[in-house]
């Protein structure tokens, strides 16, 4: 009887410590601004802070009205490239994401994709997070905080062109002569609608940006509807292989729309990735949508990481006269909350924080979208995307 | 009697004067040469050494739409300047000289991987085509001319379009709400939100 108790507690103990835990985190929801459409998709964002562990795997819940609602995927952040979703009932779901190498520190967990099906318009919060077993209990959110909300028009617009159409308007703003037309290319897709709803996607990560309507208003959106074309292609550097995409056969494509830059989606299920070529062009995967404003921020807005990377710039870029990017400052000013020089009287809000990508460079704020965990551009960030369209109307 | 039909001369005069003053700053205010062709495209490889000495590849007229270059790059960009024989310019704008890659924020081995410059040996651009087009002149960032282009030094073999553009969602130069309705309806509708929004 003795051993039989002792082999239970044995066999017990030796669940517990080979059982995966899935460990601590918080987990914060961006709400996506702006007015929704019936039958358009929307993307919420799931933030997570690790609060200094190293998490090989972590978990969260998110609950949504399925009478507003349909859940149709959900893709990778910049954090756990394995991302998957379980239903637990109707209108709630748990996500689960892994790296196998482990995270430490925040950044974008996973983005929901919904299909909006409310009936009627108005306004409605339509999605919390609430906690999953595993992980600690969420705090509730701070007073004031803004919950997903959705303001629906009374009616969709009409459909701004035929589907058949070589070059799609996704959303034109005005004559091509005057903006900055981008064109969104499909890699590898089957299905020209599921390519079109994550154009729609990209679009609104953006539009949900701080960037103003009078930056936004400067750009018209296109989708090349040829899904023949491959434009995979791989970096041929010293460093590791990764998918870039072609950029020769990118502006061979953009010839055929009057397009001025370009960004390829790449439909690599389980794959996040992406790159961006300064003032050329760039490149999701389609689990990395919600990457597409961090991207364009290299490719139109020249705009640089403001992530660590763990090494200070390099003199030959300077002597190739890359000066600094304009988020990012080499003089630093007397204290972090003081704004660096170079932006000194030009911003409100704004600092003189150590690390802007290099380790001898200094960022405006702590968070931005060129750094990890928000979806904002700071100021400078902004004033950047100001000057690089400066030539359009 | 006489005083009033002086007083028509001069009105008459007057009339006369503005009419040829209006005329006159219609025809100045017109522009001298037509619009580049919407349909083609001047192609022009170059190449660039590792000192970033600039030599044309190779230069010929292409069925395809440019784009405008009005990106403003505040650095690694040549600028592009096309002139007709007597030096006016039609066309101007900026391209980048290197492949500056700017990786995804992901980490590898612990670390995040700082952007990377790729040789960029081949550059090719796709630039307007104007009939009167005479020179082609390159210039760093200084301002300095790294190459210039005769134009006429190379064979344009004119090419035969057979393509249909309307329908194919963009609304030409030479197309209109009238010409090509489905192309060029939601340049129309854009503008109406546009005023509207004012």
């Amino acid at each position: 009887m003795g051993r039989l108790i002792f082999s239970a507690i044995l066999f017990y103990l030796l669940t517990l410590f080979f059982t995966p835990q899935v460990q601590a985190a918080k987990f914060r929801l961006s709400a996506p601004s702006g007015t929704l459409q019936r039958g358009g998709p929307v993307s919420l964002i799931i933030n997570i802070d690790t609060e200094g562990g190293n998490l090989a795997e972590a978990a969260t819940g998110a609950s949504y009205d399925p009478s507003l609602l349909r859940f149709n995927s959900v893709t990778a952040g910049n954090t756990f490239p394995q991302v998957s979703s379980s239903v637990i009932s109707e209108g709630k779901i748990k996500i689960t994401g892994t790296n196998a190498q482990g995270f430490s520190g925040n950044g974008i967990f996973a983005t929901l994709n919904f299909t909006i099906i409310a009936q009627s318009p108005g306004s409605a919060q339509f999605c919390t997070l609430f906690d999953v077993p595993g992980t600690i209990e969420q705090p509730p959110p701070p007073p004031g905080t803004a919950l997903p909300t959705l303001n629906l028009l009374p009616s969709p617009p009409p459909d701004p062109g035929d589907i058949s159409t070589l070059c799609y308007p996704v959303k034109i703003n005005g004559d091509q002569n005057s903006k900055l037309d981008l064109i969104f290319f499909a890699g590898r897709y089957q299905n020209k609608e599921e390519f079109l709803n994550d154009v729609r996607t990209s679009i609104n990560f953006l539009e949900a940006t701080n960037l103003p309507k009078a930056v936004l208003n400067k750009i018209n959106y296109w989708a090349l509807t040829d899904l023949s074309v491959d434009f995979i292609d791989y970096e041929r550097s010293n460093r590791m292989k990764r998918i870039v995409y072609n950029k020769d056969v990118a502006a061979v494509q953009k010839s055929r729309c009057r397009a001025d830059t370009s960004i390829v989606i790449f439909n690599l299920p389980g794959y996040s990735d992406g790159t961006a070529f300064r003032g050329i062009g760039s490149c999701v995967t389609r689990s990395a949508l919600s990457a597409v404003p961090h991207e364009l921020g290299h490719s139109i807005a020249f705009l640089g990481d403001e992530y660590n990377y763990g090494s200070p710039l390099s003199t030959d870029w300077v002597a190739r006269g890359y000066n600094v990017s304009y988020n990012c400052s080499q003089e630093k000013s007397q204290s972090q909350t003081e704004a660096c020089p170079k932006w000194a009287g030009l911003f409100t809000g704004v600092g003189c924080i150590p690390v802007c990508g290099y380790t001898n460079l200094f960022r405006s704020t702590q968070e931005s979208i060129m750094n990890v965990g928000i979806r904002d551009y700071n100021p400078p960030s902004i004033r950047g995307w100001e000057m690089a369209l400066q030539n359009y109307e | 009697m006489n005083k009033i039909l002086a007083n028509k001369k001069r009105l008459l005069l007057s009339l006369l004067s503005i009419a040829l003053v209006i005329a006159l700053v219609k025809i100045l205010a017109k522009p001298l040469l037509p619009p580049p062709n919407p349909h083609l495209s001047i192609q022009v490889s170059l190449n660039q050494d590792q000192a970033g000495n600039l030599s044309v590849k190779n230069l010929n007229l292409t069925e395809a739409y440019a784009p405008d270059y009005k990106l403003n790059l505040p650095n690694g960009f040549y600028e592009i300047v096309m002139s007709e024989k007597l030096g006016m310019p039609l066309f101007s704008g900026k391209f980048a000289r290197d492949l500056v890659l700017m990786p995804y924020p992901k980490m590898i081995n612990g670390q995040y991987l700082p952007p990377e410059i790729l040789p960029l040996g081949e550059i090719t651009l796709l630039l307007p085509y104007y009939r009167e087009a005479e020179l082609i002149i390159i210039k760093d960032e200084q301002g300095s001319d790294k190459l210039t282009i005769n134009i006429s030094d190379f064979s344009l073999n004119p090419v035969e379009s057979y393509t249909k553009y309307c329908g194919n969602g963009i609304c030409d130069t030479d197309e209109n709400i009238l010409s090509c309705y489905s192309d060029c309806r939601i340049i129309l509708e854009s503008q109406i939100k546009h005023w509207f929004n004012k």
